[in-house]
């Protein structure tokens, strides 16, 4: 508005000097006239500010520089460049020439216009609005210009003109330059500024204004108005300056407190960060590290400095890098993750760590990042493993089912109820319980009528000391049978006990047999010997002592009948024959069938020797049980005997048939069995043997169809050298006391079914385990 | 000609043992100890008599007078001169016990006497044909 103001005014002057009205000259101001020039100056300058905003308007700058520059030059140098009436010649006696002022505020004006550079345009454009100023200020003041011929004053419109340009450039650059930037800042800078200048700019003027209407009423003189305006000015100003100056050190002093907190609050969290106990750590988008706390690089065993730069792969296990680079994918939406993770030291070892991560958006500052705490868990990872190893251990001494192990719920009152909450298969077993009973089997259910009192002194020790020392305890089975078994208990907690069964009727019973052999011993001895029945280690001795030399005794004696019996019987043997051969035509047919009989009885008598010392050695011989196939023995022995008699016997022999015994010795049972079947039940042409057990109860059976034999004869039958058949049948009449003894030997019983002439039928059984020495 | 060494007390058995080669004939000539010491001395000799040529085979009993036939087979094998002579053990027994111990003796064979002299024949024959013809004994050491 101000330029177009500007504009128009200048316009208005032209026309004036166009039609050569005084008052459009003047443009209704004051009593000097605007020269042409300076009108077209200010005219174009004014244009070109409306216009500024094209490369054009610019351009127009040039016009007001020109003649300025002109104008001013004819000043310096006393010179007519014949510019002053060019366009229009004024009456003699009155100058063209525009005022200086005017010419040095036309040319910096436009400089301002056509300079690029913002603080000089800003500059020139200053001078012209102090020119303006002052001009206008000095009218108003009503100072009067002393005529002169060669200058021309200022025209009052020319002044005002000048000042409103000033104003209009200013506010079309606004905030292009230096100035006008502090200017019109929004902030308390800006607005400080603009007090200031309006405090600058009306003080001095209304002290002018007040000393000049003094001086001019008279009240006092030039010099005391000069004192006046200086001395008020500079008071008001100072007054200012302080004031705004105590602003400026409050503000001063707030920011640098706030910067001083800010400086401190940086301090604790660098503090907090370096002397964390949690690996920090900060990685930028390329994942490498930027910043690596104290605590995490001696987790790692870094410097900080060394990780700093580091891939963050480098020091995460090579098995878990798939998965971290995968969580950094999925933590873009969420923001953050916290997973569990191998780390590698830099010698190779490994820490388990959590790691907790938190992308932070990048800032107009700072770039995206991740903050990353990393906690070391090794020591809970490897208490965790120790924690699942030992539970392992134990687990696997519950599952294996050597012994029963029960938890139990002791009721600690007189009662002392036992009640079971979980068991092994091999406790289960023991009590024929099904896992469906538990928890809640009561075991003392199972006591006998003593085993309440031994639970009750279990009780009192698991009290005192926590555990109870294996005892040896009876327990009833489902169908109420016994069952001894040893028990030791733990306290594990307030609820519950472990304890530990093992079923050892078996050992217990073998004991009581010893047990109630000793005492028959101790009262048969007693019996023998009129004593009291005790027996003393010395008197047991002694006994050992007699009966290994009744052992030696009886080996020196089969010993000797082995050979001193054997060496008549060959002479007689080889004799006999030697009379048979050599002297045969010195005896008659008679005496040849006697020598016949003394050979075949020399043959008897040395077989019967030999039986009996193998009747004696199996008494010395010790025994050595192993599991038997007694169907593939039984089979071999009776092709063995097949072949040997030559007899055309069919044999049935059950399969599947086994036991626990002597293997030597049993086929001694079965050569002297099966061998007696064939040989009673050659005469039959369907001889038939058959081999069998009876009701699988470890008892065997050697049926025959041939001769058989008076039950009433049965017992006797096993006694050695005992006949029935005396001269039918060959034999020494050892065999059966043979297999009499070996079945005894393995703890079992032999006897004999018959009936003349319909079979006989042996019956044998072995017992489990138990040897009983003959 | 090969001679033969028989070491036994017994005469019967004497008798049957020299009748029995004959039967098988066995010509060998065939020389009788009675006794360990007579044994011993045969093939050592003794202060007053040096010992006589060696046999081919030692048939030697085990229950003999003085010193029994255990001891007669460790000195043999003890002896530089026998220590590799062929000797079989001839005796009644039929025991596991001797026999172990007769083996680790150093006996080459062991042969029960049977009772039945035709079987005793057949034994004598064996022992004709394995150690006097077919066995050829190593030389005496030193030769």
């Amino acid at each position: 508005m101000c330029a177009t103001a500007v504009v128009a005014a200048s316009v208005v002057v032209l026309v004036g000097w166009a039609i050569d009205n005084l008052l459009l000259k003047r443009a209704f101001l004051g009593s000097v006239m605007v020269r042409p020039n300076a009108a077209v100056a200010l005219g174009f300058a004014g244009l070109s500010v409306l216009l500024i905003r094209h490369r054009f308007g610019r351009l127009l700058g040039i016009v007001p520089l020109v003649i300025g520059a002109l104008t001013t030059a004819e000043y310096l140098y006393r010179f007519d460049f014949g510019i002053d009436d060019l366009l229009f010649h004024g009456d003699p006696g009155v100058p063209m020439r525009m005022s200086v002022r005017a010419a040095i505020a036309s040319a910096c004006a436009g400089v301002a216009i056509v300079a690029r550079h913002r603080a000089i345009s800003q500059f020139f454009s200053g001078i012209v609005g102090f020119i303006g100023t002052l001009s206008t200020v000095a009218y108003l003041y009503g100072a009067e210009f002393l005529p002169h011929a060669s200058v021309t004053p200022i025209a009052f419109a020319t002044a005002i003109l000048i000042l409103l340009w000033s104003i209009a450039f200013i506010a079309a650059t606004s905030g292009h330059g230096p100035v006008t930037e502090t200017f019109l800042r929004e902030d308390q800078w800006g607005r400080t500024t603009r007090q200031l200048s309006l405090v600058a700019l009306i003080v001095p003027a209304l002290f002018g204004a007040l000393c000049l209407f003094e001086t001019k009423e008279e009240l006092f003189d030039l010099p005391f108005a000069v004192a006046l305006i200086t001395t008020a000015t500079s008071f008001t100003l100072i007054g200012t300056i302080v004031r705004y100056t105590a602003d400026l050190r409050v503000e001063d002093e707030r920011r640098t407190a706030a910067e001083e907190a800010s400086r401190a609050a940086d301090a604790l969290y660098r503090t907090i960060v370096e002397t964390s106990q949690e690996g920090i750590c900060v990685v930028d988008a390329s994942r490498h590290f930027t910043f690596v706390n104290q605590h995490l690089a001696a987790m790692l065993g870094y410097s900080p400095a060394e990780m700093i730069g580091m891939h963050s792969d480098e020091i995460v296990h090579p098995d878990d890098r798939v998965g971290v680079a995968e969580r950094a994918a999925a933590r873009r939406p969420a923001g953050r993750t916290r997973t569990e993770l191998r780390l590698l030291r830099r010698d190779g070892s490994i820490v388990h760590a959590i790691s907790a991560a938190t992308l932070v958006p990048a800032t107009a500052n700072t770039p995206e990042f991740v903050l990353a705490t990393l906690s070391d868990i090794t020591d809970r990872v490897a208490a965790e493993a120790a924690l699942r190893a030992s539970e392992a251990r134990f687990r696997s001494l519950y599952e294996a089912n050597l012994v029963g192990v029960a938890f139990v719920n002791i009721d600690r009152t007189e009662a002392a109820t036992v009640t079971v909450t979980d068991a092994n298969d091999a406790f289960r077993q023991m009590f024929e319980i099904e896992a469906n009973e538990l928890p809640g089997f009561a075991w003392s259910a199972r006591n006998t009528t003593d085993g309440a009192a031994t639970d009750q002194g279990a009780m009192w020790h698991l009290r005192e000391t926590g555990r109870c020392a294996p005892f040896e305890k009876d327990f009833l089975r489902r169908d109420g049978s016994r069952f001894a078994a040893i028990v030791a208990m733990a306290t594990i907690d307030e609820e519950t006990t472990v304890a530990f069964v093992i079923d050892v009727s078996e050992k217990v019973e073998a004991r009581r047999t010893l047990e109630r052999a000793h005492e028959i011993l101790s009262t048969r001895l007693a019996a023998l010997e009129g004593g009291d029945g005790s027996l003393d280690v010395r008197e047991l001795d002694a006994l050992a002592a007699r009966l290994a030399e009744a052992n030696e005794e009886l080996e020196t004696f089969s010993y000797s009948v082995s050979h001193d019996l054997r060496a008549p019987l060959r002479a007689i043997d080889g004799f006999s024959r030697e009379l048979q051969t050599g002297h045969a035509d010195a005896l008659d047919a008679q005496g040849q069938k006697y020598l016949a009989r003394i050979r075949a009885a020399t043959q008897r008598m040395s077989q019967l020797i030999d039986d009996l010392l193998s009747l004696s050695r199996l008494s010395r011989k010790p025994m050595n049980r192993i599991p038997v196939d007694v169907t593939a023995m039984a089979g071999e022995v009776a092709n063995e005997v097949r072949e040997r008699s030559g007899s055309n016997v069919t044999f049935s022999i059950e399969p599947g048939l086994t036991t626990s015994a002597d293997p030597h010795l049993l086929r001694v049972v079965f050569e002297n069995l099966i061998g007696n079947a064939v040989k009673f039940s050659s005469k039959r042409d369907d001889a038939r043997v058959e081999i069998f057990s009876v009701d699988g109860d470890g008892t065997f059976g050697v049926r025959d169809n041939g001769a058989g034999f008076d039950s009433r004869y049965a017992v006797k039958i096993f006694a050695p050298f005992q006949r029935l058949h005396t001269t039918e049948y060959e034999g020494t009449g050892i065999g059966l006391a043979l297999v009499q003894r070996i079945v005894r030997r393995h703890g079992g019983m032999i006897r004999a079914e018959s009936q003349p002439g319909d079979g006989a039928t042996f019956f044998f059984t072995l017992s489990p385990t138990a040897e009983v020495t003959p | 000609m090969n001679r033969i060494l028989l070491v036994e007390d017994n005469e019967d058995d004497i008798d049957l043992t020299l009748l029995a080669f004959q039967r098988s004939r066995i010509a060998n000539e065939v020389v009788v100890a009675r006794d360990g010491v007579e044994a011993l001395t045969y093939l050592h000799g003794n202060a007053d008599t040096p010992p006589l040529p060696l046999p081919t085979v030692v048939l030697l009993d085990l229950k003999l007078p003085r010193i029994d036939g255990f001891e007669v087979l460790r000195q043999i094998r003890a002896h530089a001169a026998t220590r590799v002579l062929p000797v079989v053990v001839l005796t009644s027994s039929a025991q596991e016990r001797d026999l172990v111990q007769t083996y680790a003796s150093g006996a080459n064979s062991y042969i029960v006497k049977p009772v039945d002299f035709e079987q005793f024949l057949d034994s004598a024959q064996q022992i004709g044909l394995y150690w006097l013809m077919l066995n050829s004994n190593p030389p005496p050491e030193g030769s």
